[in-house]
């Protein structure tokens, strides 16, 4: 009898963990065909720690790399390998995997937002990437116009693994639609039966009440 | 906290339905000259939700001989410049041409292509409005204007330098050059339909391209451009698109299933 109301508890919190993995579940989805896209992991965890933080949302982000994509674009770039490439924001440099740049109007590297791309070590010769059309990004990032050094990309590297960079390729998400389902589908059972608990607490009280209020 | 799932389902339901649009209109497009395939990619913006960005892939797409004198094809990055009926610049790599009744060189529309054409464009000065003692003075600029004389046959050579050949006598005579411009970033170009793009901010103003058999790009008579679509590229599209959308319809059951369990529940306890 103590410890009975603690399972109301038990349930709605149930109930609304489930709920914000079907949240993640629907960002992969949403994302599954975008550029550089990490899935969230929708993972439950054990009742004590979804208490100490049930208001904030956490997720770990799968690093496994995505498909490259084959586009044939000069300034389609995929980065494989652990790491970030650089982009000028609003608020400083931020990392980014969607390589899909374009020149913009200054004839400078920039992203789908016009943000920007860090390039480091430009050479003094004043070389713009504009009307030229032969320009090789190697695989280390070195940015080549013909045979002469423009510059190189600037990389965030989160760990000791070689990096390279494919020009022509973009990386597409590794978002798997089959294992989104599959755990879609669990995740959802797992939310029904936290309801039917819930719903089978709720009727023994109501049993409860309306028993033992009618003889009083 | 939950209230946006569904709006967010929603909204990148309708992300998929437009790139199976947009895969569709490449496919209707894959013979239609100087097309330029439209390009869906999403990116993760604020909160998991994807934002999508639209732009033309100016790659090259095939070049097949037609040899039709009027027919040109540009082998390489760079666009015609041609001159819409209200005076506006619009640029077209469509070079399905062909010649007014003055021998002029027209689109398949009927818009005169900007030529190159030696003397310049001379300045053509009027006087005007005599009345009084006010005296006007009226300046144009003629554009140039190219004309192919009937007599002659045209010889478009890879610079777009258009020459006149006169067939009985084999005498040559250089009556201009069709002009070609590129682009910092073409994918900002604006399009008007028909092939046709207009120059925006972000596209930068035109800049001459380098034309010529040694340059990057080559003008190619009797040749035409047509749709830069692969097929199985296409279908592969199509099919993921597909595939993502009848997620989305999964998991706008499975949030319908649970609204309706909430209230199931609620409702019978109390």
């Amino acid at each position: 009898m103590t410890n009975q109301p603690k399972a109301f508890g038990q349930s709605l919190i149930g109930m609304i963990q489930k709920l914000k993995m079907i949240n993640i579940i629907a960002e992969n989805i949403a994302n599954a065909k975008s550029i550089g896209y990490q899935r969230q992991i929708p993972e439950s965890a054990n009742f004590e720690s979804v208490l100490s933080d049930l208001g904030d949302k956490k997720s770990f982000r799968d690093d496994t790399p995505g498909a490259l994509q084959k586009t044939g674009h000069m300034f389609d770039l995929a980065i494989e390998g652990n790491a970030y490439f650089l982009v000028e924001g609003k608020n400083g440099v931020e990392p980014t995997k969607n390589g899909s740049f374009r020149l913009n109007e200054k004839g400078n590297l920039c992203n789908s937002d016009g943000q920007e791309v860090v390039v480091i070590e430009k050479t003094d010769k004043p070389l713009s990437l504009a009307k030229d059309y032969d320009i090789t990004i190697r695989q280390n990032g070195e940015i080549l116009i013909g045979t002469e050094r423009y510059g190189r990309l600037a990389m965030r590297i989160m760990d000791n693994k070689p990096v390279k960079v494919h020009q022509g390729y973009l990386e597409g998400s590794n978002v798997n639609l089959m294992n989104e389902m599959v755990t879609l589908a669990m995740t959802y059972r797992a939310f029904e039966s936290s309801e039917k608990m819930l719903s089978m607490e709720l009727s023994a009280d109501k049993e409860l009440i309306e028993k033992y209020g009618k003889n009083v | 906290m939950f209230g946006n799932m569904n709006y967010k389902a929603v909204r990148s339901a309708d992300n998929a339905l437009s790139s199976l649009n947009k895969t569709i209109e490449n496919i209707s497009n894959i013979n239609s000259v100087g097309y330029k395939k439209s390009q869906q990619t999403f990116v993760e913006a604020l909160n998991g939700e994807a934002s999508k960005h639209e732009d033309k892939d100016f790659s090259q797409g095939p070049l097949r001989k037609t040899s039709e004198l009027y027919d040109l094809a540009l082998d390489g990055p760079g666009f015609f410049e041609i001159e819409l009926s209200n005076g506006q610049r619009a640029y077209t790599r469509s070079g399905r041409l062909k010649l007014t009744a003055e021998g002029e060189l027209v689109t398949n529309e009927g818009y005169r292509v900007i030529p190159e054409v030696e003397p310049a464009g001379k300045p053509i000065i009027q006087l005007t409005g005599n009345s009084g003692k006010e005296l006007g003075l009226n300046i144009k600029v003629a554009t140039p204007k190219l004309t192919i004389p009937a007599h002659l046959t045209p010889e478009i050579l890879e610079d777009g330098t258009v020459n006149g050949i006169n067939e009985s006598t084999g005498e040559k005579v250089k009556l201009g050059k069709v002009n070609v411009v590129a682009f910092n970033n073409p994918s900002g170009l604006e399009s008007i339909g028909n092939s046709y793009y207009v120059s925006t901010k972000s596209s930068g103003s035109p800049i001459d391209a380098e034309v010529g058999p040694g340059g990057n790009t080559r003008v190619k008579q009797g040749y035409l451009e047509f749709g830069n679509v692969n097929i199985a590229t296409e279908i592969v599209n199509l099919t993921q698109s597909r595939n993502i959308l009848s997620a989305h319809f999964k998991l706008f059951k499975i949030i319908d299933k649970i609204y309706e369990n909430i209230h199931y529940t609620i409702s019978k306890s109390v």
